[in-house]
């Protein structure tokens, strides 16, 4: 057996056993969605940046910092940096209104249960592809690195992070993604101290490759197609439920902030390493640039503790990720959905227990299952919608979050345009831009429609503000 | 000079940008009385 494969085995295994022991402390719906809305800020902080930081980040980013330098910069971290900005604010509200779920604001926002269950839905579904799309990846790098069948790590992953998400809910993903936050930030400073010594050794600088110091090239080759990717991930990132729904676990309003506070400094941080591993093999092993860059850099430019350590980082940023997006799923479907179709068990919180853990177990059997399934079979469809899922979650849920949040005579007509007209823009504008007629990115669309849906469609609706409760109270409904 | 001018400014704006959330987070829970 392998090195890699005996460590990577060791982790699941120690992965496993800490989501079950947190499991333990699960006895009912509300502690499963939220933890009992009792979560510190040390424990918190790490859960955000750990479920932030996925293997598209770690992955693609050095593989898109290795091809074209600098200009990841403008391509990535400076839209996700105003979108940290953003989500400051909504972090008093969310924590105030003592909700279970994201969608459940607009459902109190608007006074609309069908709203609430529409938003979940496009969430469940959006999620469901990504993770998927995770899946695959992880099977991918760990093919590289351990040797081992892509179907078969595809199948061990799976089964760990579903596992400990159906029996541990947020006590499972929070405790886990403690520890795989710190396991991250080891592999990607261990990542860079590497290839520094290796830029060193070599006697080259970081800036030897005059292709990889330019801040326009790749995607964001002009200054408005930079400004166009800093929108778009502004607005993708802002409606996410898996950070979003960091609120609503925070001990109290101040807690909720600091976690976006922290969170962003130590991302910042991360997202500079990065760029710097990923220019670094771009300047070192410029055969490497791409997507195996670094799975390649570990596996045949590092020792093999270095490898080691690196592969366990990139386990936890998938792990962490699917873990959040699969807690996200199983919760959303019980107390969104499935408490809209049976109202009469919307406060039995033993049975959306039952439903939470019920549906997180199908879903990721489901996904795991299409993701091991897509090895032998790719269905392009999967892909296309993954790639797409933010222009979709955008165009649906910004404007009635945030112009719930900022604008008092927005109202449930407004918001049920804005939703449907959005989401119906968004994907006539992913068929224009298909047909090559779009000249912008989609998003622009479905935002823009959406936008003005809201605001000329809340003119018709009654333009009563429903109150959400004052500054500083804090209500404990439980659903 | 390590990379173009352009990719310094792109890497400063970035760092200010990164860690403004943690500055706007202290300023609004002190506005509330928070801390």
């Amino acid at each position: 057996m392998n090195f890699y494969l005996g460590v990577f085995i060791v982790y699941c295994l120690f992965i496993l056993a800490i989501g079950l022991w947190a499991a333990q402390r699960v006895k009912s719906g509300v502690q499963f969605a939220v933890a009992d809305r009792d979560v510190p800020t040390w424990l918190l902080v790490p859960n955000y940046v750990a479920t932030f930081l996925s293997a598209v980040t770690v992955i693609g980013g050095v593989a898109y910092a290795s091809s074209y330098g600098w200009a990841y910069i403008p391509f990535l971290p400076l839209g996700l940096a105003v979108a940290w900005i953003i989500l400051v604010f909504p972090a008093k509200k969310f924590r105030e209104l003592g909700l279970s779920t994201a969608p459940q604001y607009i459902e109190k926002r608007y006074n609309s249960p069908g709203l609430r269950a529409l938003a979940s839905f496009v969430t469940i579904l959006m999620y469901g592809v990504w993770l998927i799309t995770q899946g695959l990846g992880i099977g991918v790098v760990l093919n590289v690195l351990t040797g081992m069948p892509i179907t078969t790590a595809i199948i061990v992953v799976g089964a760990v992070y579903v596992l400990y998400v159906t029996l541990g809910g947020f006590q499972g993903v929070q405790w886990t993604d403690a520890v795989e936050c710190v396991l991250m930030y080891i592999a990607i400073i261990a990542a860079t101290i590497a290839v520094i010594i290796n830029l060193n050794a070599a006697g080259v600088s970081i800036a030897a490759n005059p292709k990889l110091n330019s801040l326009f090239a790749g995607n964001t080759a002009s200054f408005s197609n930079a400004l166009a990717f800093v929108l778009i991930w502004a607005f993708g990132v802002t409606v996410q439920s898996s950070y979003l729904h960091r609120f609503l676990a925070a001990k109290d309003v101040r807690t909720a902030r600091d976690t976006i506070g922290i969170g962003s400094v130590l991302l910042t941080v991360f997202y500079l390493m990065t760029a710097i591993i990923g220019i670094g093999i771009g300047v070192l092993y410029p055969e490497y640039a791409g997507n195996q860059a670094f799975p390649s850099f570990l596996r045949y430019k590092s020792p093999v503790i270095l490898g080691s350590i690196g592969m366990v980082g990139l386990c936890a940023a998938v792990m962490s990720t699917t873990a959040g997006l699969l807690h996200i799923v199983g919760t959303y479907t019980s107390r969104d959905i499935y408490a809209y179709l049976v109202p009469g068990h919307r406060h039995d919180e033993k049975k959306l227990l039952l439903v939470s853990r019920t549906s997180s177990i199908v879903f990721g059997v489901i996904v795991t299952a299409l993701a091991a399934w897509m090895t032998f079979k790719p269905i392009p469809q999967i892909a296309v919608f993954g790639s797409n899922a933010y222009t979709i979650m955008s165009s649906v849920l910004w404007v009635p979050i945030y112009f719930g949040l900022y604008w008092k005579r927005a109202n449930k007509t407004g918001a049920a345009c804005a939703m449907i007209f959005g989401l119906i823009a968004a994907i006539i504008g992913l068929e224009l831009k298909k047909a090559g007629i779009l000249p912008f990115h989609e998003v622009f669309l479905g935002v823009s429609v959406s936008l003005i849906s809201m605001l000329i469609f809340s003119r018709f609706g009654k333009s009563e503000e429903v109150q959400l409760g004052q500054p500083g109270e804090v209500q404990t409904e439980r659903i | 000079m390590i990379v173009q001018s352009d990719a310094v400014v792109g890497l400063i704006l970035f760092i200010l940008l990164g860690i403004a959330p943690y500055f706007i987070a202290f300023y609004l829970n002190k506005r509330d009385g928070l801390i």
